[in-house]
């Protein structure tokens, strides 16, 4: 039976990706960056994403081999494509992006996050949008406030409470015992259509309000990390 | 009040404007040269409140019944600086009014949101096979041996970009096939041919426009630079086939939408594309069909 394969697909700069690759290593983990997309070997026809072959760690892997995908940014920046021609690097990156976005859509594996319309990984909201839906999600909001031109440009009102921060991991919560946060941070999530989301509220219990959330939260904590990987191979 | 954001300069954004603004209806156009001198200011809690301010003019976001988004990018329009506080507060201000459309109860043609698809044609492609219409077989790679094989297998391809940078959609030649090596470097995305006639649909709200285009060229957009041209006139669609192009704009949340359809001489219907912000001038003035009409009447309604 061949191997399998979990993907995490990660700036050359990720030095936490690097880190679970390491650890997750007997379960097939391979660092995927954006240079690996100037490898040959790639193939995706639309429609058949099971016949799909990626590049990546100088591998090439069948599609159905991937197990799981960790996705840690939302998307390819230029100046990742060191190899590319300077000119050709914005059109490439664009290109590249379209592609991740195509083929990792189509991909039936678990994966964290699956990506948006516009990025790699989750809907990549402005702030406004977040407090909206949270809002919609019927978790009270601390109002989103953007003034332009203002210094702040962005800022929340005011608040004095300390916040607190929720790492939500499929049906997994981490940060705090609060069943009230979890509960507002996993319908955020649910709203939002992603799995892996650090939701961060004013104060606690019923008197907690939304104040941001984050697609690319710090995952290096063992048990939250332990849940990404349980969650990304199916367990 | 009636919203419109882009430049003025822009003939599908002044087609519509113009014609609410000879019926008196009350309107706003944000003109993107002007960026500098407006000031805005967006709140986002359990109501969605806010302002947009210039010398002359307030307006409140609660007072904004629908809008019409054709905007450029900030950071290729002149008189925005390159860099520094001028640019930030362009920057800032697009940025506030692509957040507050895409949250707004307001009519928005079109949400943001919904416009993004349209920068990965495979993955709109897969949009579009799952609400109905066919679409060619596509390989997207970096291998040059999977390209020959993929030519070779549907004789005719055309090659295109895979983001929504505009290219020129060119059939592969013989000419090309040495730099069919270079695609190693950056994914590539392969067509096969469709044969057949080219149709432009413009779906407004119910209300739909066909146009079949004829033209010799590979891509009709781009006829005239190799001396051909393109003709274009009103076409009468099937029923079932306008309902189904009523039925994709609807799923991809577009109200107002470009749809490219292909005819081929079997009779199937293979759809390409589904333009977000269709530049519909074009083909209203080759047809006369008021698809600027259509657009008011969806703003005002």
């Amino acid at each position: 039976m061949a191997r399998k394969a979990l993907l995490i697909l990660a700036s050359a700069s990720d030095e936490s990706a690097r880190r679970l690759a390491a650890l997750w290593k007997s379960d097939g983990a391979r660092l995927m960056l954006p240079r690996d997309l100037s490898r040959p070997g790639w193939r995706y026809q639309p429609g058949q994403v099971e016949r799909s072959v990626a590049a990546a760690d100088g591998e090439l892997i069948p599609a159905r081999q991937i197990s799981g995908v960790l996705t840690r940014l939302g998307s390819i920046a230029e100046d990742e494509l060191i190899e590319i021609a300077p000119d050709d690097r914005e059109y490439v990156a664009r290109e590249m992006n379209a592609f991740l976005l195509a083929w990792l859509s189509a991909l039936r594996c678990p994966m964290l996050n699956r990506p948006g319309s516009i990025s790699l990984s989750g809907p990549n909201w402005r702030p406004e949008q977040w407090a909206h839906a949270a809002s919609q999600a019927g978790v009270p909001v601390v109002p989103s406030r953007r003034r332009v031109p203002c210094e702040n440009n962005l800022s929340k009102v005011l608040h004095f409470v300390p916040p607190v921060t929720v790492t939500v991991v499929g049906k997994k919560c981490f940060g705090t015992q609060d069943k009230v946060l979890h509960d507002g941070a996993r319908r955020i999530a649910r709203h939002a259509n992603v799995e892996l989301l650090a939701v961060t509220f004013a104060g606690s219990g019923k008197d907690a309000r939304f104040l941001s959330a984050d697609l690319w939260p710090n995952i290096s904590a063992p048990e939250v990390a332990g849940a990404v990987q349980e969650h990304l191979l199916g367990r | 009040m009636i919203l419109f954001w882009g430049l003025p300069g822009d003939s599908p954004l002044t087609a519509v404007a113009d014609l609410l603004a000879r019926r008196r209806v009350k309107t706003a156009f944000l003109d993107q040269h002007d960026s500098l001198e407006w000031s805005v200011e967006l709140n986002v809690g359990d109501a969605i409140s806010g302002y947009l301010r210039n010398e002359s003019q307030y307006l409140d976001f609660a007072e904004i019944k629908s809008a019409y988004l054709r905007p450029y990018d900030t950071r290729d329009l002149a008189g925005v600086p390159n860099e520094g506080p001028g640019q930030a507060h362009a920057l800032g201000l697009g940025e506030a009014l692509l957040g507050w459309a895409d949250i707004t109860p307001a009519k928005v043609v079109n949400r943001p949101s919904a416009m993004t698809p349209n920068n990965s044609k495979p993955y709109q492609s897969m949009q579009i096979r799952a609400l109905g219409f066919a679409v060619p077989e596509t390989l997207v790679t970096t291998d040059p041996e999977a390209a020959r094989q993929f030519w070779e297998k549907h004789g005719t391809v055309i090659y295109k970009s895979v983001s929504s940078v505009r290219s020129i959609v060119s059939k592969l030649s013989s000419k090309q096939s040495a730099r069919l090596e270079n695609v190693k470097w950056c994914p590539t995305q392969f067509q096969e041919h469709i044969p057949g006639t080219d149709y432009r649909v413009h779906v407004v709200g119910d209300k739909v426009f066909a146009s079949e285009i004829e033209s010799q060229a590979d891509d009709y957009r781009y006829a005239c630079r190799n001396g051909g041209e393109a003709k274009i006139k009103t076409a009468r669609l099937p029923r079932e086939v306008a309902d189904r192009c009523r039925r994709l704009a609807v799923g991809v949340n577009l109200p107002v939408a470009g749809i490219d359809l292909r005819l081929t001489p079997t009779g199937e219907w293979y759809c390409f594309e589904v333009n977000p912000s269709p530049g519909f001038t074009y083909y209203q003035n080759a047809t006369g069909q008021p698809i600027a009409e259509a657009i008011a009447q969806y703003l005002v309604q």
